[in-house]
């Protein structure tokens, strides 16, 4: 993700193509999206990756060390691809690697071509264009354990024989079968080549698969008895739609329900801390930064790790299972029947744990208008981000205890909210593509449905860990810095006590003086100056301040009212939300958080772009600000109506 | 429908290449007697020095200082569309369809299910071919082995169906000269024969 120096395998500069002067041997990994490539390059490289960036485009570059009996070999991921016909960037850039007389990219020594031995025919078509490259070949046969699994058949040396390359079947990254490859990773010049190049006409192309597979002795792998039958019902257009359903209501509420007494002893320890702060720190200031800033702000923010790891447990369960694809499938019929492809709605699934990479996903898209489209509507869906401000906000507007029947209402908010943002999302993708394109025709669309298997503990617990650690270093880096300016906002200017006199309040009173102080900081007078923009919404300057602050990261909002609480009332600050009373204006002492505002405030966090990082995203993946600046304004648009639109609507029940 | 092909190695000689075909395409094996116009081209023209046919492939040599690589493409067309009908070549005089079927099991014996018998310490060998009946010896560790059957049935007639579909019947008996003469035979269940919709 970060715009990184391309790693030391280019750094040849002007000889690019040329890589002999360079003291490793110099390998790429090619192969279609899930063909076990990186399980591969995981297993082979120990998952040491270094990324970095293409030259002069964005699609990111993974490359990885591997030593052999003392030598070293430099291994490069490409992006997973299904043909070098180039019709999308992440297809694009696997040709220009392949290509020895493109100067902007060095041509590896090798080739290791991964080929799912379950779905050889297809494979092949690309092995065929990789042959056409007389780059060295190699061919890594995955999921050759699926195959024999499935009574299909191979004969390994036959296919050998056959294609005239060396063939590895290597199953999982198991580390035993690595040995033979490692060992052939040493020396790619010395690996054999096709005595005669494969055909490039189609029909040509198709008879040489056919006689390489008949003479393998290929047979194909019948379907999963028990897959199959699962995915009578779990496909079913009806059945199929309802499990989806029920399946995403439970997950929502589990979030809720398993996630609550954890975020209580997260809540205990803040607080325990906050009280060892005030008992052995003596200076104001200070003791106010650690207590109201740190704690406040960054605490706020933290009890919400339990529900981001619980999110992820769930949705890598949900993929190793193998039910993410079925999902994407079910989904895949109602886009098609929009007019957009299925590639997209796999982008905006991958946007549930995070924008950023659901819009690198649209790099698979060929057609650019549909990636712009795509885009536009990846940050709808809801992510991880938005979790923390909903909890906050969902338990100051429903009581924990509500029910709808046997389930718990928190729990149907939060999936009304997901299902609301997703539904958004696919109509601003659908609407963007229809202005872009008219109605023209779908590219073809494959998604492998794997079978079902138990999932990995290891792969799932990778996934969360990862979750955890990402969430924890943008608290640690972005959350934590933004506190820290908000707190210099938020205290500074400081009163002299003669001020605070005039104003009728006692300097000996703390709680009284940080009232005040906050009520006359500069961070106020900016809450203050855009109050006309959101007053229709029923903001006060504390919730503009927030919203402001959330630019740089959604979950900033949860810390700077975190913050104000803690300021406003330091013994309770939990209580302080719900006690909160409107500041200035009209509606001075009423009670700010009504059920009109705090609907209103997760209409507005559904929709507005209120990410940075994404907005910078948008502008590296489509080439200028004029999409990005699209983006932010007509999100911002359509959520200051629809909230005012919801408060409105709220505020004629309540 | 073109014949499907690819192109093989063959061991110890880079002027040769085995075309691998669907077997049963051409009814006949060794050297023709007359070729398609396609590839007689090739000959004329010197690219092409020998063409020798195998029951599942095409054995075609170029001459010393050709690169296969360079007239591989052309051999191959030329190849396809000579394979698309199996009437424009001719065999060797005197030649029938049972020479198809030796070499069929000739390589079959020499190849992977032979290595399979030998490396359990049997012995196989061909002695006679006649009218799509195939008459083999099992001998050294085969000679009484009960799962000899299942090596014959599931290995070498599966093996040498795959190369010459002509295949009716495999028959053993034991190697001349052992003590006793009844030969164990068997009638093997009759599968479609696979041909190639060729044309």
């Amino acid at each position: 993700m970060t715009c990184g120096p391309h790693g030391p395998g280019s750094g040849s500069g002007s000889d690019a193509g040329t890589t002999a002067t360079l003291d490793h041997t110099h390998l790429a990994l090619v192969g279609s999206p899930n063909s076990g490539k990186t399980t591969l390059f995981n297993a082979l490289t120990g998952l040491r990756a270094k990324t970095g960036n293409y030259p002069g485009v964005t699609v990111s570059r993974y490359e990885g060390r591997v030593e052999v009996d003392g030598q070293q070999v430099l291994l490069e991921d490409l992006p997973g691809t299904y043909s070098l016909d180039a019709i999308s960037p992440d297809e694009q850039i696997v040709s220009d690697v392949l290509d020895p007389g493109d100067p902007t990219t060095v041509t590896p020594e090798g080739l290791l071509v991964t080929l799912d031995a379950t779905t050889l025919r297809r494979s092949l078509r690309m092995l065929a264009q990789v042959l056409h490259t007389s780059v060295p070949t190699c061919v890594v046969l995955t999921f050759t354990d699926e195959l024999y699994r499935r009574q299909g058949a191979l004969d390994v040396e036959a296919l050998r024989r056959a294609l005239g390359v060396p063939v590895v079947a290597v199953v999982g990254g198991r580390r035993q079968q690595l040995g033979g490859l490692r060992a052939l990773m040493v020396r790619p010049d010395e690996w054999s080549t096709p005595v005669v190049l494969p055909p490039t006409d189609p029909t040509g192309v198709t008879g040489w698969i056919d006689s390489v597979l008949t003479s393998s002795g290929y047979r194909l792998p019948v379907t999963d008895a028990r897959t199959q039958r699962i995915d009578a019902v779990l496909l079913h257009p009806v059945w199929g739609s309802i499990v989806f359903a029920l399946t995403m209501f439970a997950f929502f509420q589990v979030i809720f329900a398993v996630a609550a007494p954890l975020q209580g002893y997260i809540e205990t320890f803040f607080a325990f801390l906050g009280d060892q702060v005030d008992a052995h720190v003596s200076i104001d200031w200070l003791a106010s930064f650690l207590s109201d800033g740190i704690l406040g702000g960054v605490g706020g923010v933290l009890v919400f790790l339990p529900q981001i790891a619980l999110l992820f447990v769930l949705i890598s369960l949900m993929e190793g299972v193998g039910y993410m694809a079925r999902a994407a499938f079910l989904m895949d019929r109602v886009m098609a029947g929009a007019g957009l492809e299925g590639r997209a709605f796999v982008a905006l699934l991958s946007s549930l744990a995070c924008a950023i990479p659901g819009i690198m996903a649209t790099r698979t898209l060929p057609s650019p208008r549909d990636r712009i489209a795509t885009m536009m509507g990846a940050p709808l869906m809801t992510c991880s981000a938005r979790l923390p401000v909903y909890v906050l906000l969902i338990g100051l507007l429903v009581d924990r205890d509500a029910r709808f029947g046997p389930v718990g209402a928190q729990g149907v908010v939060m999936f009304a909210l997901y299902l609301v943002g997703a539904l958004s999302a696919m109509a601003s993708a659908w609407l963007f593509s229809r202005i872009g394109r008219g109605t023209g025709p779908l590219l073809p669309f494959y998604m492998e449905m794997p079978p079902y298997r138990v999932p990995s503990l290891r792969s799932v617990g990778l996934a969360v860990y990862d979750a955890c650690r990402g969430f924890l270093r943008k608290v640690a880096k972005i959350i934590l810095g933004t506190t820290i300016v908000l707190w210099l906002l938020l205290n500074l200017p400081h009163p002299s006590d003669a001020q605070l006199r005039a104003d009728g309040v006692e300097p000996s009173d703390r709680a009284a003086v940080s009232t005040y102080v906050i009520d006359h900081s500069a961070g106020a007078a900016v809450g203050r100056f855009v109050e006309p923009v959101f007053e229709p919404l029923g903001f006060d300057w504390r919730i503009n301040v927030s919203v402001l602050a959330s630019l740089s990261a959604r979950e900033v909002f949860v810390a700077t009212l975190g913050q104000v609480a803690a300021a406003e009332n330091p013994d309770q600050p939990a209580d302080a939300l719900e006690q909160m009373t409107v500041a200035d204006g009209p509606r001075a002492g009423e009670p700010l958080f009504t059920a009109p505002v705090l609907a209103a405030l997760l209409v507005f966090f559904l929709y507005a772009l209120q990410c940075m990082s994404t907005v910078g995203v948008l502008r590296r993946e489509s080439g200028s600000w004029k999409w990005p600046a699209i983006a932010f304004g007509y999100l911002f648009v359509v959520a200051w109506s629809m909230a005012a639109l919801t408060r409105l609507v709220v505020g004629a029940f309540v | 429908m073109s014949v499907a092909i690819h192109p093989e190695p063959v061991a110890g000689d880079p002027t040769a290449v085995r075309w691998v075909m669907p077997a049963g395409t051409l009814p006949f094996v060794g050297a023709p007697a007359a070729l398609p116009p396609e590839l007689q081209t090739l000959v004329d023209d010197g690219t092409v020095t020998r063409v020798e046919v195998e029951p599942d492939a095409v054995r075609v040599a170029i001459a010393a200082g050709r690169s296969w690589r360079v007239v591989g493409g052309r051999v191959r067309s030329a190849l396809v569309a000579a394979l698309g009908d199996a009437s424009a070549w001719r065999g060797p005089g005197g030649a029938d369809r049972d020479d198809v079927l030796r070499m069929a099991v000739e390589q079959v014996i020499a190849g992977d299910v032979g290595d399979y018998v030998r490396g359990h310490g049997g012995r196989i060998s061909l002695l006679d071919v006649r009218g799509g009946r195939v008459e083999v010896a099992l001998g050294g560790a085969c000679a009484h082995c009960p799962s000899s059957d299942l090596t014959l049935t599931q290995r070498f007639e599966v093996a040498v169906r795959a190369r010459c579909p002509d295949v009716t019947e495999v028959v053993t008996r034991d190697e001349p000269g052992a003590s006793g003469e009844t030969g164990r035979r068997r009638l093997l269940p009759l599968r479609p024969v696979r041909r190639s919709a060729a044309g």
